[in-house]
């Protein structure tokens, strides 16, 4: 082995590389670094950034150390050869720390440069219908997790629900604000919640729809991808669905005609929400509309729905009221196919807790089924991107449309829709609110009643006038309210119904609104009973009592008696409701001696919204 | 045969696997999920106004929902109108996420929307940072010490405090042996009664000026106790059990169950931690929370919780206005000493100056019908007002709340959340751990161990795995 007594092969590092191997050098500076990344743990009493760069510099330190030992000391000649073996080895594992320590050093220096704040996200404001919502914040938190570089989030996005489709358009044209019927004078305005850069229309149709009627229809950007695609689907409970499937063998082979001629034939009725306030119910009166052809049948079919049991404004509150019924197997639900998952899964009724989805229903072990009966239409929920002059940058446009395309491709709802079926045209929607706001919807009179006494004046007052001037969405061209206040002169006295104002229809409902806020409130609580024989006028009205919940006091010892023989005393009074404002619950949750309908609520955050639904609830009556 | 280079094997090699072997940016290749989608980066913040920027007609105010009695807040503004070119709130509805998206969107655009944002305690520091905002020239003296840190960032005024925020105790005097009302949901109150109940048991989450040291780890047995045993509470010397809703409650849910005397599941609640404006909201209905016999006499009692979060809101300038000093004027007199005593008396907003809290502490308290000249007592109405002699009370308690036992400068003044351009981060990554420690989903091992990334969320960062 002549190559190891050469004088070479002290200053080379191929004896030991020849005997140690390449391989033992290579896997203990490996090593080494691996233990030096993995020293984090035992700095961790040390700050950020340095428990990180402390091991990586200890081990660079070691190997230059090495390296500078094996040059600087001399060692004894009795080991000559063994000293060659030593030097060579080091050598090699000195290169190694020092390529180990020049990688460190430059993960360092990044660690140190980037180790600061992250920038600002980018922030999106996106709206879509109110069943959307949960699966629209999945994917947006899915795509917020898809766009971290460095640990930072590049956007951040916020998903809210989306105005019904007549307020849209009016915000489309005011900069968002809402439709309150307010005079120029008062120092505030209402947005509808978020100004979206970008909406998720429940189909082409309603989106082609607001931007044939929005006077600034150029806000909207055209064509939009879709992002999921369903069908309407009528949703029944199991036993129910199994008798439609009896009569009908496949239900999904018959027109939508027949299933709602054969639904009512086993003694269902079918719900939707109000669609003055839903865009997917719109869609489904829609379909329906274009199955029943003649003004007399759609007449029919608008009135069968308006006057069944669950009234309300959106799909979730509808599957919330569904949920709470105890007439569960006497509806079909006409409903997004999702929905129906949503509900089995309990997903609708756990979310809309917070907002008073009743408790106790039979949710878990009723579970829905659901049909898409032929001629229901497919929902395409097209991506509008919307883009207000002033808030939208080429850099912001470019994320929205990244967002779009990767929506696209992670839709919202796979496609489960039947072969041949389309979106609906905007044509059609316009004909069916057409029809509905001119023709199908009879004019209804409502009377307000508020409790004028002096302890409504916080909860009452202002609440109702504000609530008053946002709910011409929700009021017919022919519908009229009128407003007295209630109240007794002194503790115990006579009740007084006292004109607050005159009947109005639904563009002068600030004129409402002011009278009620001048009105002033004072004196003492009188009872609801004793107001109902002293209603005005001469047609059918149905009675809305707005109160802090104290009124019932004065009712005598059978309050649901005495208010239900009253209710039936009057011919003119069609069905009574109460709102309670404020913290007290509904003392009277049900009427005795009377067939009219009855309602009592507590009012949630928005009291427009409340009274918006007990409208809706009182259409049919 | 020709001998390869060993130490450069050895350089190359090493260095490939540090490489592999490093974590984060420039160590290995991407070791969770397959991401094929390339990520976008942020849009830069514009520095300068929109070029199509819309300017409202009016000066505008962007604000939530009122929440002051009456609607106090647009009464307060329909003044300033009368004697100044007008000015409009535009009040955002929904909940948080949606008012803070709505303000933050248009500033990152550089929209001249608004000219005034009523902006949230705790998102000061991030539109102050990243730009939304801009430092103002304003004196604070006058302002009670603990508010205006609140609207420092960085040693500049950003702010003006406009409503305090301090926690209170209140109890009812007609319920014996009830139990603890308590906001634990997963909210921001959700966030700040865990933080004062981990601070007042003596554990640790957040230290330093700014509260962005995360210190949790530190007294970690009373951290841990606090969260373990949060089914009890302690008030005065006595040991009171929590409402077991309170996991899932915030303040207005809590308030129907202290104002019911009841929970829905008919356990009897006899305490509430709230803000002040509850005290508003209760005093207000006589029938409930007044004694039927004597209408001057409240049923409920209501004390300082020293050591609490602090709360409230700051008036702040857009970075974009063209208006500043319109803005300014508006600002100075929302703040001044008239309307803040309006808005506290008649709204039931806690006053931000040490003025209105002096005079309630002396001959100058006035109740709403007294401060407003137009508003008489009616005669032939009931005696629900809120006396003055009630508001000198609520006054000194909140002001307690605020300032500690002994005055400011102490150590158990309410404390400031996370100065943070990423506090909603940081907030969103502590409740989820603590409140998992509650409900026994979370152990204790990962509950310390989240300490890391929470560091990181406050500076904005998102932990790959987080421990909890």
């Amino acid at each position: 082995m002549p190559a190891r007594n050469s004088p070479e092969g002290e200053n080379s590092a191929e004896p030991a590389a020849k005997e140690g191997g390449p391989w033992a050098s290579t896997t203990i500076s490996v090593l080494g670094t691996y233990a030096f990344s993995t020293f984090t743990e035992l700095f961790q009493p040390f700050p950020s950034p340095f428990r990180q760069i402390l091991p990586l510099v200890i081990g660079t330190v070691i190997a230059v150390v090495v390296h500078e030992l094996r040059k600087r000391i001399s060692l004894v000649p009795p080991w000559p050869r063994i000293w060659t073996r030593i030097s060579s080895f080091l050598v090699i594992v000195a290169w190694g720390a020092a390529g180990a320590g020049l990688v460190g050093l430059v993960w360092s220096v990044r660690q140190v440069v980037v180790d600061k704040p992250c920038r600002a996200a980018t922030e999106l404001r996106l709206v879509t219908a109110p069943e959307n919502v949960l699966k629209l914040r999945e994917r947006a938190e899915e795509y917020t997790r898809l766009n971290v570089g460095d640990g930072c989030a590049a956007v951040r996005l916020t998903v809210a629900p989306a105005p019904s489709v007549t307020d849209l358009i009016y915000g489309l044209d005011t900069g968002w604000e809402r439709n309150d019927n307010r005079e120029e004078y008062e120092p505030y305005v209402r947005l509808h919640g978020l100004q979206p850069d970008a909406w998720v229309a429940t189909s082409t149709g309603e989106a082609d729809y607001v931007r044939s009627q929005a006077l600034r229809k150029d806000l909207l950007a055209p064509g939009g991808a879709s992002v999921g695609r369903e069908q309407l689907v009528l949703a029944l409970l199991q036993p129910s669905a199994e008798a439609l499937t009896l009569r009908l063998s496949d239900p999904e082979e018959h027109p939508l005609r027949q299933v709602w001629q054969t639904v009512g034939e086993l003694g269902m009725s079918i719900a939707r929400p109000f669609p003055e306030t839903s865009s997917a119910a719109l869609i489904g009166t829609s379909d329906l509309f274009a199955a029943f052809t003649s003004a007399a049948e759609r007449k029919e079919v608008e009135q069968a729905m308006i006057s069944g049991p669950l009234r309300t404004d959106t799909v979730p509150s509808l599957l919330c009221a569904f949920h709470g019924s105890r007439a569960k197997e006497r509806v079909a639900l006409l409903v997004p196919g999702h929905s129906v998952d949503d509900y089995n899964d309990g997903r609708v009724t756990e979310e809309d807790d917070a907002v008073g989805c009743p408790t106790g229903g039979q949710h878990g072990r009723a579970k829905l089924a659901g049909f898409r009966p032929a001629g229901a239409s497919v929902l395409d929920y097209p991506f509008v991107k919307v883009n207000w002059p002033g808030q939208t940058t080429a850099e912001r446009q470019a994320i929205v449309a990244d967002f779009e395309k990767w929506l696209a491709g992670r839709p919202l709802y796979g496609d489960t829709t039947r072969d041949g079926v389309a979106p609906v045209h905007a044509e059609q929607l316009a004909r069916t609110l057409g029809d509905l706001q001119d023709t199908l919807r009879p004019a209804r009179d409502l009377h307000l009643v508020l409790d004028q006494s002096g302890s409504a004046l916080g909860p009452v007052g202002t609440r109702v006038a504000e609530g008053l001037r946002g709910l011409s969405g929700v009021l017919g061209p022919r519908d009229g309210v009128r407003v007295s206040g209630l109240a007794s002169r002194r503790e115990h006295g006579s009740a007084e119904l006292r004109p607050i104002a005159d009947r109005r229809g639904r563009d002068k409902l600030d004129v409402l609104a002011r009278k009620i806020e001048a009105a002033g409130f004072s004196g003492w609580d009188a009872p609801v009973s004793a107001a109902l024989g002293a209603i005005p006028g001469n047609l059918a009205q149905g009675v809305i009592v707005l109160t802090d919940g104290r009124l019932f006091d004065d009712e005598g010892d059978d309050p649901a008696a005495a208010l239900g023989a009253a209710l039936e005393r009057e011919p003119l009074v069609s069905g009574l409701q109460v709102l309670v404002l404020g913290q007290r619950p509904c003392a009277v949750t049900g009427l005795k001696g009377t067939a009219k309908p009855y309602s009592c609520l507590t009012a949630g955050d928005d009291l427009g919204e409340d009274l918006a639904k007990m409208i809706i609830s009182s259409r049919g009556r | 045969m020709k001998v390869p280079p060993w130490p450069a094997v050895a350089f190359v090699a090493a260095a490939v696997v540090a490489w592999y072997l490093l974590p984060g940016p420039l160590g290995g290749p991407e070791r969770t999920g397959t991401p094929v989608h390339v990520p976008v980066t942020p849009a830069p913040v514009a520095t300068a106004p929109h070029p199509d920027c819309v300017r409202r007609k009016n000066l505008s105010v962007a604000t939530g929902d009122d929440i002051s009695a009456g609607s106090f807040r647009r009464e307060v503004f329909r003044q300033w109108n009368e004697a100044h070119p007008d000015a409009t709130l535009i009040e955002v509805s929904g909940g948080t996420d949606e008012r803070r998206a709505q303000m933050a969107a248009p500033a990152q655009a550089g929209s001249c929307e608004y000219d005034v944002l009523i902006l949230d305690v705790a998102w000061v520091a991030e539109f102050a940072r990243l730009g939304y905002i801009q430092p103002i020239p304003f004196d604070p003296r006058g302002f009670l010490p603990a508010l205006r840190k609140t609207a420092m960032v960085d040693g500049e005024l950003y702010g003006v405090p406009f409503a305090a925020d301090a926690p209170l105790e209140f109890q009812r005097t007609d319920v014996t042996d009830g139990l603890y009302a308590l906001q634990l949901g997963d909210t921001e109150s959700g966030t700040i009664n865990l933080l004062e109940m981990i601070g007042t048991a003596g554990g640790h989450i957040v230290g330093g000026d700014e509260s962005t040291d995360v210190t949790l780890g530190e007294e970690r047995e009373r951290t841990w106790r606090a969260l373990s045993g949060w089914k009890v509470r302690t008030t005065g010397d006595q040991r009171v059990g929590v409402i077991e809703q309170s996991l899932d409650d915030d303040e207005d849910e809590s308030l129907l169950a202290f104002r019911n005397g009841q929970t829905a599941a008919k356990e009897p609640v006899a305490y509430m931690r709230n803000w002040p404006i509850a005290f508003h909201r209760l005093a207000a209905d006589p029938l409930t929370m007044r004694d039927p016999a004597r209408k001057d006499a409240l049923r409920f009692r209501v004390r300082a919780l020293p050591g609490g979060v602090l709360g409230g809101s700051v008036l702040a300038v857009s970075r974009h206005t063209a208006r500043l000093p319109e803005a300014m004027q508006l600002i100075r007199e929302l703040t001044g000493h008239r309307a803040q005593a309006e808005l506290f008396a008649c709204g039931g907003y806690a006053p931000v100056l040490t003025s209105v809290y002096d005079a309630y502490a002396g001959a100058g308290a006035r109740d709403c019908a007294a401060l407003l000249s137009d508003a008489k007592p009616k005669p032939d109405s009931e005696p629900v007002a809120i006396s003055a002699a009630e508001l000198s009370g609520l006054a000194a308690e909140i002001r307690r709340a605020i300032e500690g036992a002994s005055g400011s400068e102490t150590g158990d003044d309410a404390r400031i959340r996370p100065k943070s351009e990423f506090y909603a981060r940081f907030s969103e990554a502590f409740r989820r751990c603590a409140r998992g420690a509650m409900a026994g989903t979370v152990s204790e091992e990962a509950f310390f161990a989240s300490a890391e990334m929470l560091r990181e969320a406050l500076k904005g960062r998102i932990t790959a795995e987080p421990p909890c």
